[in-house]
């Protein structure tokens, strides 16, 4: 059986004659966390916009299993949690139900999908409380409880944890972890310890283009481009 | 209408993008606009009408104070007061500001309440 997978064939996004993607070919599988590395400009935003159907590519092809997707497609199956965390007004349950509700998901079954949502991130309990009264590690990880609970393909995190402490970033690792099992997860960052510690595959991203790809260990301990040198050891620049 | 406008121009508009990957349509994002800027939009019209209702000039040059045709609370005080009637002009201003408080404090606790 095949499994559930998104793949590009030389996508390219070009924003009035600035180049942010150039020919990304890549592919993610359910089961293995993807991390998509760069400095900050490296496209990797945009990539991910891209994936979730919220931008359209200038050229290239996005696939799931290896059917072509349209953005409504993508949309579909994808959802993306963004690096600055966005609450509707009213509470944590109103703001992952707005989403089963738009997407017409049966009423006895949402409160059920709350509630494992937040114990993904280890949020139980916090039904009740205003979203946005929530300290910014909290409202990321309602985030990810959110897009975790329309139970999509493919879950697509953009620096899940940039400014936040460490007991929120793992609580949002562990969340992670947890979706990965029937999904496929693209996560960007720029924090190096985190893409060690949580992926199964990187993809290094430079200037719009991908400078290496490989399994975690390889390209952290033989890394191959020079790019990827200097970015391990933290002297790349833009 | 200006407060209106810029209640929902206040909306993150990173809300558009959030409902779109949350599955969202066209229709269903301008909802969430709205209602996300629905306390602004009510502020707004509870502002317009707050100016409307304390409106003396324009109620009385369109209007022209005509008794139980366009006779309004504020041109009534106007009239009593030009009258001499400055007891029964009080009374008058007070139920007008009574209204105004009452209405805005309505709103405000429903707005905390929400």
């Amino acid at each position: 059986m095949m499994t559930l997978h998104i793949e590009t064939d030389k996508l390219t996004r070009n924003f009035d004659g600035i180049l942010a993607l150039n020919r990304v070919s890549l592919k993610a599988e359910a089961g293995k966390i993807t991390t998509i590395v760069g400095i900050n400009g490296s496209g990797k935003t945009t990539l991910l916009k891209l994936l979730a159907g919220l931008d359209t590519p200038t050229n290239g092809k996005i696939m799931i299993n290896t059917k072509i997707a349209t953005t409504e497609e993508l949309r579909h199956h994808s959802t993306m949690v963004f690096q600055k965390s966005i609450m509707l007004g009213g509470k944590v349950y109103d703001n992952i139900e707005y989403g089963l509700r738009i997407n017409k998901v049966r009423r006895n079954e949402i409160p059920g999908r709350i509630e494992r949502a937040l114990a993904f991130v280890n949020l139980n309990g916090f039904e009740k409380r205003k979203a946005r009264k929530l300290s910014s590690g909290e409202q990321q990880r309602v985030s990810i409880a959110r897009a975790i609970a329309l139970e999509r393909d493919n879950l697509l995190i953009d620096e899940p944890t940039a400014n936040l402490d460490p007991a929120n970033a793992l609580a949002i690792e562990e969340g992670i972890r947890e979706a990965l099992r029937t999904r496929v997860v693209l996560l960007s960052t720029h924090n190096l310890s985190q893409a060690r510690r949580l992926s199964h595959r990187i993809i290094h991203l430079y200037r719009g283009t991908v400078v290496e790809e490989g399994d975690t260990a390889n390209v952290f301990n033989h890394p191959l481009d020079e790019k990827t040198k200097l970015f391990i050891t933290g002297e790349l620049q833009f | 209408m200006s407060f209106a406008t810029s209640a929902l121009e206040s909306v993150d508009p990173e809300v558009r993008t959030l409902a779109k990957t949350l599955g969202a349509s066209g229709f269903e994002t301008d909802m969430v606009l709205l209602r996300e800027a629905f306390w602004g939009v009510v502020l707004a019209i509870l502002a317009a009408f707050n100016r409307a209702f304390a409106e003396l000039g324009v109620a009385m040059m369109l209007g022209g104070n005509i008794r139980n045709v366009t006779r309004l609370l504020t041109t009534a005080i106007a009239l009593q007061t030009a009258m001499g009637e400055i007891a029964l002009s009080i009374a008058l201003s007070i139920i007008l500001l009574g209204i105004v408080l009452v209405l805005s404090i309505i709103v405000s606790l429903a707005r905390k309440t929400s």
